[in-house]
């Protein structure tokens, strides 16, 4: 499933650095907050980038497009792609869809609960419920929560959510990983530029290091 | 004798190799000696030829499950030798046999089938086989085959519906599903089978429902026709062949329904062995909680390292910027010295590092270069999981780094915007 990722880790750092430069270039910001939103979009476009052409690539790179404050650097990113990116994927049928499927969960919500007053209306006033009823609403429950989570997951259902899902955990420890060398790599290289005493960054090193195996 | 799955498939494990399941097979083939229990196995596999070697899993797994068999069983070995005449008739029987035989046994056999039943004809002989046989003793025969791993493999190459999602599923299944092999009863409910798949495909969603409406109507077609060696007929290469088990509710709302739970509890096991410390945990909604949990925890970590970076940043701000950005400028493309330290991070097999692509660059070593090259590799040593040093990897890509940083030094930092700039997203296919 996952045969090459050589190469996405070179396409996402790519990505990430052309991410920063555009939005360093386009609008220098000042707040931690700003920089701080600029770098996650520069890192989640990255990791879409990298991980090609899926479910989940397509509806973050939509959502992110969407917002006002990152279109200018999505626009910066992409070029002549960015047109074509947000017009093909943010038509309405999508929106459609999405109502639909909103429709037949409360009607199965409805026919649910219908079922349990009359059961409960039978055996008086507690409601049993058997133990599948609950793991099944359990299930139903958390499903939506994952929907929530992956991007674009409310249109999808069961296996596909999962494979979704599992895709988009995987890319996303990618991303922690490759913005924790990242960041590791800064760091160390901030503290030799320091220009301290010649032990000081071997033992700043150190505590990087140990950080690093703790953390793994 | 319980065959029958569980409903909340919670114990459904992708490989599993239902031993019962597998006497099933054998008998009505009838090379299976039903007196000779035991472990007299030479007999029917000579009569196999090209899978010598399945002789001795098979028939450790053929014999306790036919120890194990309930008394209906028998009544198989009376009704065989009558017609056991039929089979060898049938030309090419043996080897279709011998094919199938080495789908029901074991998960291991997996290479094995996917290169034998990798094209068309296959499968149309042994739907052939299916329909001949089904067609002499009823509905015993419940054969096991991997079609579906063929159909769903061919159709992710072929068919121009997948996205990425179905051509994972693909990867996946064909690698995992041999252990549901499942295959639709053919002459049953053909008529009735019509009927119900319209009224159950309205439930699934995906290509899934397509796929069974079609084999439902195919099958039903190949019952009409009752040729058997139809090839027209046969799959078209996109659906999903569906068989009842033993036991089992032959409903095509429960086989469907069955797919789609086996597809799930597929899928979760991948994400057991993703999700770290999901080994133990069994059930759709724990899973699913631990999956929440995770990617919350991997969601959180992505902002908080985005602010450490950019807290980071001030300080040094383009500098580190400017240096990896021209380090993969400079890379073009091809592997340069950051991809090499991330490649270092998460495979011991590395891409072989192309330093003849860097330009040569300035001789001169600058001092700046050396914090930055203890820097990269730190991270290196400290962060390598697979104990694979690689120590000439990161000589090699030492001496780039520095001509690398020789170059960035000299070269101008708006022309390189500009590089950078024009260079659109080649990862992201549209």
């Amino acid at each position: 499933m996952h045969v090459t990722k050589e190469f996405k880790k070179k396409t996402f750092l790519k990505q990430l650095l052309l991410g920063l430069h555009v939005s360093n270039s386009i609008s220098n910001p000042i707040s931690i907050q700003q920089r701080k939103n600029s770098i996650k979009l520069s890192a989640d476009l990255a990791m879409a980038f990298a991980r090609g052409r899926t479910h989940w690539t397509h509806a973050l790179i939509t959502k992110l497009g969407q917002k006002e404050e990152n279109k200018s650097t999505l626009k910066g990113i992409l070029g002549r792609r960015y047109e074509i990116l947000m017009a093909r994927y943010s038509c309405p049928l999508l929106y459609q869809k999405v109502q639909r499927r909103k429709k037949s969960v409360t009607s199965y919500r409805f026919s649910y609960n219908a079922q349990k007053r009359r059961s409960s209306a039978l055996k008086g006033s507690c409601v049993r419920v058997s133990p599948s009823v609950v793991a099944r609403n359990l299930e139903n429950r958390r499903t939506k929560v994952l929907k929530r989570l992956v991007p674009g997951g409310e249109f999808l259902n069961g296996s596909s959510l999962l494979s979704e899902a599992l895709d988009y955990v995987i890319s996303l420890k990618a991303q922690v990983d490759m913005m924790k060398s990242l960041w590791r790599a800064t760091q160390v290289s901030s503290s030799s530029n320091v220009e301290l005493v010649p032990s000081a960054p071997l033992q700043k090193k150190d505590a990087s290091c140990t950080i690093a195996n703790s953390e793994e | 004798m319980d065959l029958s799955e569980s409903n909340g498939l919670e114990k459904r494990n992708g490989d599993r190799i239902d031993p019962q399941l597998i006497p099933q097979f054998g008998a009505p083939i009838g090379m299976v000696p039903v007196s000779g229990a035991g472990t007299g196995t030479a007999s029917p596999f000579p009569l196999w030829p090209g899978m010598p070697n399945l002789s001795n899993p098979i028939s450790e797994s053929f014999n306790p499950g036919m120890l194990n068999q309930s008394s209906n069983k028998f009544p198989y070995s009376s009704v065989l030798p009558p017609g056991l005449p039929n089979f060898p008739s049938e030309p090419g029987f043996i080897e279709r046999a011998a094919r199938l035989s080495c789908f029901s046994a074991n998960a291991g056999f997996n290479g094995l089938m996917n290169n034998s039943i990798s094209n068309q004809a296959q499968k149309e002989e042994l739907n052939s086989m299916n329909i001949g046989s089904g067609s002499s003793h009823g509905n015993q025969l419940k054969n096991q085959g991997s079609i579906d791993n063929n159909s769903e493999t061919n159709e992710g190459a072929e068919d121009k519906i997948s996205n990425g999602d179905n051509a994972n599923a693909n990867g996946d299944s064909s690698q995992n599903d041999s252990g549901s092999k499942k295959r639709k009863r053919t002459n049953q409910d053909g008529a009735m089978g019509q009927g119900q798949a319209s009224m159950k495909s309205q439930e699934e969603a995906g290509k899934q429902t397509s796929e069974s409406k079609k084999e439902v109507d195919n099958n039903g077609s190949k019952n009409t026709g009752k040729n058997g060696k139809d090839a027209a007929d046969v799959p078209k290469g996109d659906y999903i062949h569906v068989r009842a088990r033993r036991g089992q509710a032959t409903n095509s709302h429960s086989l469907a329904e069955r797919v789609r739970r086996e597809k799930i509890s597929e899928r979760m096991k991948y994400l057991q062995e993703l999700v770290p410390g999901c080994s133990k945990v069994t059930g759709k909604a724990v899973m699913l909680d631990e999956i929440i949990n995770y990617v919350q925890s991997l969601q959180r970590q992505v902002e908080f390292l985005s602010m450490k970076l950019a807290a980071v940043n001030p300080r040094l701000d383009l500098n580190i910027e400017t240096l990896l950005s021209k380090d993969i400028l400079q890379g073009r493309g091809a592997c340069s010295s950051t991809v090499g330290f991330t490649h270092e991070m998460f495979h011991s097999q590395l891409l072989p590092s192309q330093p003849g692509l860097l330009p040569p660059g300035l001789p001169g070593m600058l001092n700046p270069s050396d914090p930055f090259r203890r820097a990269i590799n730190t991270p290196l040593s400290a962060m390598n999981p697979f104990k694979d040093p690689n120590p000439q990897m990161s000589t090699t890509w030492q001496d780039e780094l520095h001509n690398v940083m020789s170059m960035n030094f000299a070269t101008n930092p708006s022309l390189s915007t500009q590089e950078i700039a024009t260079k659109p997203s080649d990862g992201f296919q549209l």
